[in-house]
């Protein structure tokens, strides 16, 4: 009996092995993420060796030294030899993972001029990018739909790690990144481009890849910031150099969208707002608008959605509240999504104020 | 309770009989009544703590927002790393040494042991309003239990304030205990027990309370200044005004890392009085255990930014804090080969707390290998803040040292309370544990390699099926747990009665005392031979 | 009790070991300034240490450093900084004046904080020459 669970216990260990080829740390596509990998593998690789060696004395041990099998203890408690040896032994095993190890970190903080300068700046729960040279920049939010989420839908192949606008970077450019944060401390992870660098409020951080291959890249942020902390993917687009041009000029010449309010009714605006309440409130204020007082309002029945005074709920999302989570949408949104968002606040749930919000109204009250 | 002649007899009424009891465990002084009161309520918080781990592996299942919000999520996360640590690994080391050492050392009790009762009733009082910070308006505390500033301090919920308090209170707790162990250990050795005659496992304890000193005061003023950065408009750690978001996390890692070895310089000790028992030989390496116990004490405090290699330090401070990580692994690794040495041409007999201690030898030594890998700096770019490290520290916490303590349990139990648990259930305890604990965490170690970040609630489709099998193993070992309840509750009025030496193997002064102990042992220093 | 040998020797190590609790509490508290200090004296971080540094470093060839500047404000706050120049080539050895605006935007009187942060930490330090 015992026997055969002992053999249980140890396959169970194994058995995951069979996915180990599939399921690694990317090699990924940069100069570093390459390095990494391969002192990822190497380290293992040791680890594996010592693993082997002890394991093989204990189930030595265990077989050939039972009681049960009359053995006799010895009686030694002390060997100064072996000791030594076994001392020395894991020094040099330790000497031997460091030397490559400080190359790679050389490598890493290597701050020879960059092609391209990105800054990234961490907001709750969202990447924003801004290409210094061209300032140019947008907010990159995640795009799966709440619905997926809470299982309506079928969720996609890229179920919370697509985003509406990717980051879109040259191949074979050293490309800087510099990185900061808007509110709390977020970090910056792509596994296939070797890089995570945390994004600290009042501090400007950087990091630095050279993407040898096109192709699109995930990652996720990697430090709890809040609620949404699952829910701020960060999605590379590497394409090569005069594709980049061509876009980041496109980019720079996009005239942003006057104030329209030609087309705008009740329920396009209840519409659009409805998706991008969920999608962008709702992780605070709740779906139904409950919130979570007192960090986060309820909207139901609030003065700020149900009175006359329209501008004042119009200031409060475009300039946030200070020293309060509430943020400062003007930046992040446009002024249809804006006027759609606030709409919909006022209409919805039981609200019915019959309030149209327009375009040029957010406009107006744009600093 | 040791010795039962103190409870009325049966002519007194219900009511006399339930205040008598209350009294008694209220006021007692004996570390004996202490240690059992620390071990209660630490099987207590390890369910509740347990409870907390079901809800976030069953919501991890499979993907997509089922069970809970993402907000309290974030707080039952906080929550199980907070009442894991603080309501169970402390306290159940706090009760073996209160248990043990004055028995181990032929004392009569512990030095100081009225501070001892007082430091034991603060516990499980900082419990109780830890947790009911989760019910308070604005939810619980769901930063994580590492409360990085500013999502702390600007972000954190009003219950927030309550957590710090309930801090406050478990630190001072631990420090009280802390100095008692001092003293007692210092000042109340049996004649004749010189230093290095002293078993492991009380030389860990001193050890371990010697850290405690040096960093409950720091974790102390660290939440101190959340509260004032809260509530009286400080700016420690707000950049905006002139602080610093990374001071906070240097002041949190210089306790949280020694911290790791709080909790596991207990283990060691107990898996050192363990193993020589079950393999009928002493410990090998007596002398240089007591030296790479000592190395790793001092050590443990200078490589606490292991924990921070992404948030922006210089490249002379990744260097440095790699290479000490990385000779932590020389004491710690020559500890294992010592157990092992100790097992190696012995008599090996498989009792449930040798199992355990086994067990704890095979997953600590791969526990440490992972931790090798994590003190790689470049390479850690890529595991931290993944399930790569979520997996390696459950692997330290639970497979080896809450194993550990499980061992010891089984092994001090007959001792304690004059009667055997029930080795069948036991076994059944062990290998139930054991597979799953495996199937448990195993496969985290691929998720954080594949990209998986920690602390989230959801998760992307192709990290599906590693979870599905780890939140399975989490549910088999959950419920495990209560075959283990069981034996201890119902072995103690049902159990066979158990001898003085217990295990044929023991040695040491608290298996010359019988089984129970007199309430009042070595009230006359014994002899050492 | 008070003449007992093992109680005075207790008393003595019980003082002892709160006297040095609370030095340590007291040590976390220190470390705020003391943080500042490290920070200095490694030169991590600050610009002080940067400016120091940049004044003493040797260089033997010219060098061309490209340096970029970023605000990143608060937009809870009507308020507008930027600087004049987001990027310059600065050759060794030689001092350059780089202006920032700041504006209220607002009819209210307002106090802000602007805290400076640079990076690379090693490239203020002129450990690698900069291409």
């Amino acid at each position: 009996m015992v026997s055969l669970f002992r053999v249980l216990g140890a396959s169970v260990l194994f058995l995951p092995a069979l996915v180990i080829a599939q399921i690694n740390m990317p090699r990924g596509v940069t100069p570093v993420s390459h390095e990494i990998y391969d002192l990822h593998m190497m380290v293992f690789w040791i680890v594996v060796a010592i693993l082997a060696v002890v394991y093989g004395v204990v189930i030595y041990t265990l077989v050939n030294h039972r009681k049960s099998k009359d053995a006799v203890a010895a009686t030694f408690s002390e060997n100064t030899t072996v000791e030594i040896i076994w001392t020395i032994i894991p020094l040099l095993i330790i000497t031997a993972i460091l030397v490559p190890s400080i190359r790679v970190l050389i490598h890493m903080d290597d701050f020879d001029a960059a092609e391209l300068t990105v800054k990234v700046t961490g907001h709750q729960w969202k990447w924003q990018y801004e290409y210094l040279e061209h300032g140019v920049g947008f907010f990159s939010n995640l795009s799966t739909p709440v619905a997926q989420m809470v299982g309506v839908d079928k969720k996609n192949e890229w179920y919370l790690l697509e985003v509406d606008k990717p980051l879109v970077l040259p191949t074979n450019r050293k490309v800087r990144f510099v990185l900061t944060s808007n509110d709390v401390i977020h970090s910056w992870w792509v596994p296939e481009l070797g890089i995570k660098r945390d994004a600290v409020p009042g501090y400007v951080y950087e990091g630095w890849a050279r993407i040898e291959e096109p192709g699109t890249y995930r990652g996720q942020c990697a430090e709890l910031c809040g609620v949404g902390h699952g829910f701020m993917p960060v999605v590379v687009e590497a394409v090569d150099p005069q594709a980049f041009d061509v876009w980041i000029r496109k980019l720079a010449s996009t005239v942003p969208s006057v104030a329209s309010d030609q087309g705008w009714t009740l329920p396009t605006a209840m519409e659009r707002g409805a998706v991008l309440y969920d999608q962008h409130c709702a992780v605070c204020h709740k779906i139904d608008g409950s919130g979570m007082p007192p960090t986060f309002p309820a909207l139901t029945n609030s003065s700020i959605a149900t009175s006359t005074d329209v501008n004042r709920h119009v200031d409060l999302v475009l300039h946030g509240v200070p020293h309060t989570a509430m943020q400062a949408y003007a930046p992040q949104f446009d002024n249809e999504e804006l006027a759609a968002i606030i709409t919909y606040e006022r209409n919805a749930w039981g609200h019915n104020t019959g309030d149209l919000v327009l375009p040029s109204q957010i406009q107006a009250q744009r600093r | 309770m040791a010795d039962e002649s103190n409870l009325h007899t049966s002519t007194t009424s219900v009511g006399a009989r339930m205040i008598s009891f209350i009294v008694h465990w209220t006021m007692t002084t004996n570390h004996k009544d202490i240690g059992t009161l620390y071990m209660c309520a630490a099987l207590f918080n390890m369910f509740v703590g347990g409870l907390l781990a079901l809800a976030i592996r069953a919501e991890l299942f499979i993907p997509g927002l089922q069970i809970v919000n993402p907000n309290f999520y974030n707080t039952l996360t906080t929550m199980h790393g907070l009442i894991m640590l603080f309501g169970v690994l402390m306290p159940v080391a706090a009760g073996f040494a209160n248990w043990q050492i004055p028995m181990m050392i032929g004392a009569p009790d512990m030095a100081l042991p009225r501070i001892n009762n007082m430091a034991f009733w603060l516990m499980p009082f900082a419990t109780v309003m830890l947790v009911s910070a989760m019910f308070m308006d604005g939810g619980g505390p769901n930063f994580g239990w590492t409360m990085y500033a500013p999502l702390s301090t600007t972000y954190g919920p009003p219950s927030t304030d309550f957590m710090i308090f309930a801090i406050h209170m478990l630190g001072i707790s631990s420090i009280m205990g802390a100095i008692n162990i001092i003293t007692t250990i210092w000042t109340m050795r049996a004649p004749g027990m010189t230093w290095l005659k002293l078993p492991m496992f009380v030389w860990t304890w001193l050890v371990t309370a010697f850290i405690l000193l040096a960093i409950m005061p720091v974790l102390a003023g660290a939440v101190t200044m959340m509260l004032f950065d809260r509530n009286f408009g400080t700016s420690f750690f707000d950049a905006a005004g002139g602080g610093d978001p990374l001071l906070f996390q240097n002041l949190l890692w210089f306790f949280g890392h020694p911290e790791v070895y709080v909790l596991a310089l207990p283990a060691f000790g107990v898996i050192s009085e363990i193993i020589p028992t079950f393999s009928r030989k002493p410990l090998f390496g007596y002398r240089s255990m007591v030296v790479a116990t000592v190395l790793i004490g001092f050590l443990s405090g200078v490589v606490w930014a292991h924990h921070m290699f992404t948030s922006g330090m210089p490249y002379g401070a990744q260097l440095y804090f790699m290479l000490a990580s990385m000779l932590i692994a020389v004491p710690t690794g020559m500890k294992v080969f010592n157990w092992v040495a100790t097992m190696f041409r012995g008599s090996l007999s498989f009792e449930t707390p040798m199992l355990f201690a086994i067990a704890f030898v095979i997953m600590f030594t791969f526990a440490g290998c992972t931790g090798v890998m994590l003190a790689v700096a470049p390479a850690d770019f890529q595991y931290h803040d993944s399930y790569f490290v979520v997996a390696h520290f459950h692997y330290v916490l639970v497979n080896s040292l809450l194993f550990a303590f499980f061992g010891a349990v089984y092994y001090w139990y007959p001792k304690w309370f004059g009667r055997m648990y029930n080795e069948g259930l036991g076994q059944w305890h062990f290998w139930l544990s054991f597979i799953s604990a495996n199937v448990l965490f195993f496969p985290q170690h691929f998720l954080g390699l594949a990209g998986m970040p920690r602390r989230i609630p959801d998760y992307a489709i192709s990290f599906t099926d590693l979870n599905m099998i780890s939140s399975v193993g989490a549910f088999v070992f959950g419920f495990t747990q209560l075959l283990f309840a069981y034996n201890l509750v119902v072995s103690v009025r049902r159990g066979q009665k158990a001898s003085a030496q217990v295990w044929e193997g023991a040695k040491g002064l608290e298996w010359t005392l019988s089984s129970p102990p007199p309430y009042h042992s070595f009230q006359t220093p014994p002899k050492i031979g | 009790m008070a003449k007992d040998p093992i109680n005075t020797s207790q008393r003595s190590v019980v003082v002892k070991l709160v006297v040095g609790t609370v030095f340590m509490f007291g040590f976390s508290f220190a470390l705020v300034p003391l943080y500042d200090v490290m920070c200095d004296a490694l030169g991590i971080g600050k610009i002080r240490a940067a400016t120091d540094e940049l004044t003493t470093a040797t260089v033997n060839e010219s060098h061309t450093l490209t340096v970029e500047f970023v605000t990143t404000t608060t937009k809870q706050l009507d308020w507008s900084f930027y600087p004049l120049v987001k990027s310059l080539k600065a050759q060794t050895s030689q001092t350059y004046v780089v202006n920032f605006v700041a504006k209220n935007n607002t009819a209210k009187t307002m106090t802000v904080q602007a805290i400076p942060s640079v990076t690379p930490v090693q490239g203020v330090l002129q450990k690698n020459p900069q291409k």
